[in-house]
């Protein structure tokens, strides 16, 4: 497997694990940013813009448009 | 009838008689080949390929399940399905998508029990992967049913009754699909989703300033339902296991994977790459809040009562003409997946299952007139099920979703892996998916998933499945023109026999 491939495989593999914020699993987080969204939100929100810089990357720089 | 239900009414049917209109100019150019009717000579450029793809992901679920789910489960609706599937699909879209492209192109593939079974010229194996995919297909066809009839109850006070509203649906997708086919459903589509995303920001706008603002709505569900924040009604096995489902699973929805092979070149797809995790996220995140608040703004809503609550939010907080345009909004989310799925089942069962049927004769002209027949029959279909009652939509969905997540590994395998055998794959599809009835419904003890979701155990057993038998089986031969030797990048096209 080419190193930029298996680069991006095991970050996808490392965001689904580091998806599960157990640290905060269950316990209630006042909000911290216009008083509505709270560390946990903002946590998720950041594994989605991680996933999505991913995404981009691959689409970018792995992509082959010969098979 | 009051003025506000025929205000309502009267918005909803000017939508949907648009919806024809735009099927109906669009279909102008199709032709009656089985190419254009399924495919529309694969043609689109990145805007109407990315908002057809998208349309035909966003559904019911987003607009009616995922409001519903959070009322009970509070936020984490949302991460539930975003922060894994939002960039996960899109990334295989990289992964299989590409390659299913230019396989589809080269050697005219349009599904993907055609892009299994081809590479080893295997009928039976195409039959095996769509049956799977139809089976899991029809219940998740079933929730845009469901979805618009329950709006449109809602949305009228009890006026129109749900089975109404559902079969008026069914009806306007059949009449542009039958016309017009992938052609018509991709530019219905496009506007569509422009639809539905526009009225999203509108709904959640709406409803967030009624509740004096999001700072204000999310106090008050702190205060009176602290546990909607914390995400204590759902285990964090579930929650990492259903981010793998969904994430594997959206890709193979055949609505999904036909309209990736429909694009006009490798820019078109990368382009939807790029634009999927945020519109994914948008409509997501505001469908959750807009379900979470809604617990403190309407309580009392029971089970699968809950799949109400954003009609009946637009019912207490918005005047009656947004409600209108709103309900045509989460119209289009749920037309948009429907009309995609139908059209995907007859593209199946028009291309891999008729054929061989002796008294179906071998003409282009009548595969055509057939495939819009089976769209008819496939929607009848559906709407007789959704006259069953079936329980909540997030539950009828997360048993499909596992279905197709399932076939992943057996897909990557076809793709990908040249030492991959035939038998493996197979055997990777079906027990699987046995494995995962199994679970379902207590036949195999439940202890067995470790507390992890049932479809979570059966992508491990695919991955297994598969790499045993291939190991066990002996190689076999591909067809010509699967796989292309390292020298296609330098111009020469010649293929790789395994």
């Amino acid at each position: 497997m080419d190193s930029k491939v298996a680069a991006v495989v095991a970050a996808a593999a490392a965001l689904m694990l580091l998806r599960v914020d157990f640290w905060w699993w269950n316990e209630v987080k006042p909000p911290v940013l216009f008083e509505w969204l709270s560390a946990p939100m903002l946590y998720q929100l950041g594994i989605l813009l991680c996933g999505w810089a991913l995404a981009v990357y691959a689409a970018g720089h792995l992509w082959k448009d010969d098979a | 009838m009051s003025l506000r239900v025929f205000t309502i009414l009267a918005i909803v049917f000017g939508y949907l008689g648009l919806i024809v209109a735009i099927g109906w100019w669009s279909s102008r150019r199709t032709r009656a080949t089985m190419e254009d009717y399924h495919m529309a000579g694969r043609e689109f450029g990145s805007l109407v390929l990315f908002a057809s793809v998208f349309g035909a992901n966003i559904s019911a679920v987003t607009f009616i399940g995922i409001p519903g789910m959070a009322y009970h489960r509070g936020w984490v609706a949302w991460p539930y399905f975003v922060t894994a599937w939002g960039w996960l699909t899109p990334l295989l879209f990289h992964v299989v998508g590409h390659r299913a492209w230019q396989l589809g192109r080269r050697l005219n593939y349009m599904t993907i029990g055609e892009i299994i079974g081809g590479r080893w010229g295997s009928p039976y194996l195409t039959m095996i992967i769509s049956a799977i995919i139809i089976t899991y297909t029809i219940p998740y066809l079933m929730t845009g049913l469901i979805g618009a009839g329950v709006t449109l109850e809602v949305v009228t006070d009890g006026f129109v009754p749900s089975w109404v509203g559902a079969l008026i649906v069914a009806l306007v997708v059949v009449i542009y699909l039958t016309k017009g086919g992938m052609r018509a459903s991709a530019w219905v589509n496009t506007f569509q989703t422009l639809v539905f995303l526009a009225g999203a920001v509108l709904m959640f706008v709406a409803v967030a300033m009624a509740l004096g603002g999001p700072a204000s709505a999310t106090r008050r569900v702190m205060e009176l339902h602290p546990e909607l924040m914390s995400r204590g009604g759902m285990s964090m096995k579930q929650f990492f296991s259903y981010g793998l489902i969904v994430g594997l699973a959206v890709p193979l929805f055949p609505q999904v994977f036909t309209r990736l092979l429909t694009g006009k070149d490798p820019a078109s797809l990368r382009k939807i790459i790029t634009l999927y995790p945020p519109a994914a996220l948008a409509v997501f995140f505001m469908m959750a809040y807009l379900g979470m608040w809604g617990r403190v703004a309407i309580p009392g809503l029971e089970g699968a009562q809950s799949d109400e609550i954003l009609p009946r939010l637009l019912t207490a907080y918005t005047p009656f003409w947004m409600m209108g345009i709103l309900a045509a909004s989460v119209f289009a989310a749920m037309m948009s997946t429907l009309d995609a799925q139908l059209l995907a089942m007859s593209t199946i069962l028009t291309r891999e299952f008729l054929p061989r049927l002796p008294f179906i004769p071998n003409s282009e002209r009548v595969q055509v007139r057939v495939s819009r027949g089976l769209v008819v029959v496939l929607t009848a279909v559906a709407y007789a099920f959704t006259l069953i009652n079936p329980p909540g939509i997030i539950s009828i969905v997360e048993f499909a979703f596992a279905g197709f997540a399932a076939l992943m590994p057996a897909v990557l395998g076809t793709l990908y892996w040249r030492r991959c055998t035939k038998q493996a794959v197979a055997a990777s599809a079906v027990l699987p998916q046995l494995v995962l009835v199994g679970l379902t419904f207590g036949w195999i003890d439940r202890s067995w998933t470790f507390g992890f979701l049932p479809g979570f155990i059966a992508i491990g057993v695919a991955v297994a499945v598969i790499l045993i038998v291939t190991w066990m089986t002996p190689e076999t031969e591909n067809t010509d023109g699967y796989f292309l030797s390292p020298a296609r990048a330098g111009g020469s096209e010649a293929p790789v026999h395994a």
